[in-house]
């Protein structure tokens, strides 16, 4: 069974479509992203809760993916 | 002007110019000939360093995170740089391969050298493909590998053989670099933790250092400076950075060694040889050429909004127009950008 942890945030501002997050009980990390990351009616003032979970096929994926670059661009130093 | 000789050093005089305004006049200018000249760019916490080898071919050593990439842009255009001829990403983290689209996007280039690591990010994805569509010679290699160029000798040290199982597997299958002029020599040490060092039989010794892992304790140990007998160490790192670097351990063992340290906070620290002597020069942000000075606020053609040029929001080489001033952009017709513009 997959582990899913979930840390809380908080929506500190919203400048120009710019979420300013603050990540962690207290707060220590601030992030800022796009305000259509966020769910409808995010809001500065608004509490939010951050769910964290690996993501095995993400993963294999993007490992291909950068596999088959290697593959294509050879190795001539 | 401060100038010492160094305690173990035979010949090497190591001039010592702490943000000397004298100095700064050259500052634009590329090496001159039969000069090495090895610049660690301050990127904020990351690495780039910038090579120009005494015939005037170029090697960029890392460019950086992403936010950092136009600054080595415009650092390059400063030493007025028109190409580069090697670029090695020395492995496939943010705050190492972030700035090289970026490099990518302004400047020919010769070849890339690769650690060729997977890690799977879209950064190292990003990257590789433009790489690939700019069909520009890639190579990753391993330890043993060798390239004299323009009078430089170039070795790879590591990686010797692939490392897995690690805390981090990316930084302990770093490219470290050799580089050799005359007496002289330097070694890049990317972010090479305890586990890859151990797998280095021997590391011979070395006039530079540039200190693994931005100064973290697993980028050093005595055994290891014991073997490199540095007269010089350089720290790439960022003020304040979340992860404590540099960290106590690793300055104390440098100064144990006797060894002069410089960090890149505050400025680039530039280090010239003539394969005999050396001059060491820390050139602070805030002293940087007039050239640089003058591109303070870079304007978008299309949308025509100015930044700074520290913005993260600014627009294509191609699209880009320079001003001396917010009120000169103002006058052309360019509104601030909401975010980087007070």
């Amino acid at each position: 069974m997959r582990e899913v942890r979930s840390v809380r945030a908080f929506i500190d501002s919203i400048h120009e479509g710019v979420a300013r997050v603050l990540l962690g009980d207290d707060e220590s990390l601030a992030v800022e992203m796009p305000l259509d990351w966020l769910p409808e009616g995010a809001a500065a003032g608004k509490a939010l809760r951050v769910l964290w979970e690996i993501d095995e096929e993400e993963t294999f994926c993007a490992r291909k993916a950068v596999e088959d670059l290697y593959d294509e661009l050879g190795d001539m130093p | 002007m401060r100038t010492e000789t160094l305690r173990r050093g035979t010949r090497f005089s190591v001039i010592l110019l702490l943000c000397a305004a004298a100095l700064l006049s050259a500052f634009g200018q590329a090496a001159s000939a039969s000069t090495l000249t090895v610049r660690v760019l301050d990127v904020g916490q990351g690495d780039s360093i910038f090579v120009c080898f005494p015939e005037g071919g170029t090697m960029l050593v890392d460019a950086g995170t992403a936010e950092a990439g136009p600054k080595v842009v415009e650092m390059l255009r400063s030493l007025e740089a028109e190409k580069v001829d090697i670029i090695v990403a020395t492995h496939p983290h943010s705050d190492h391969i972030g700035g090289m689209l970026a490099v990518l996007d302004a400047f020919p280039v010769g070849k890339v050298w690769d650690s060729g690591y997977v890690h799977g990010t879209r950064t190292q994805q990003i990257f590789l493909e433009a790489v690939r569509d700019r069909k520009i010679r890639f190579g990753r290699p391993k330890a043993g590998f060798s390239e004299e160029f323009q009078g430089v000798l170039i070795e790879v040290l590591a990686p010797v053989k692939p490392i897995s199982g690690t805390n981090s597997d990316a930084n302990n299958n770093s490219i470290v670099l050799r580089l050799s002029f005359g007496e002289v020599s330097f070694l890049l040490t990317a972010d090479m933790e305890t586990e890859q060092r151990r797998t280095v039989l021997r590391f011979p010794e070395t006039t530079v250092l540039k200190v693994a892992h931005h100064g973290s304790h697993n980028g050093t140990d005595a055994r290891f400076l014991a073997m490199l007998r540095p007269k010089l160490a350089i720290i790439s790192c960022g003020e304040e950075n979340p992860y404590g670097h540099p960290h106590r351990e690793a300055v104390a063992l440098l100064e144990e060694a006797g060894v002069d340290l410089f960090t890149t906070i505050g400025g680039d620290v530039v280090v010239e040889t003539d394969g005999s002597e050396l001059t060491v020069r820390k050139v602070l942000e805030s002293e940087k050429s007039g050239q640089e000075k003058e591109r303070l606020y870079i304007g978008n053609r299309s949308s025509r909004v100015f930044h700074t040029s520290a913005c993260d929001g600014l627009p294509s080489d191609r699209n880009r127009v320079y001003f001396k001033s917010a009120e000169e952009a103002v006058k052309a017709g360019y509104r601030p950008c909401g975010r980087c513009v007070r």
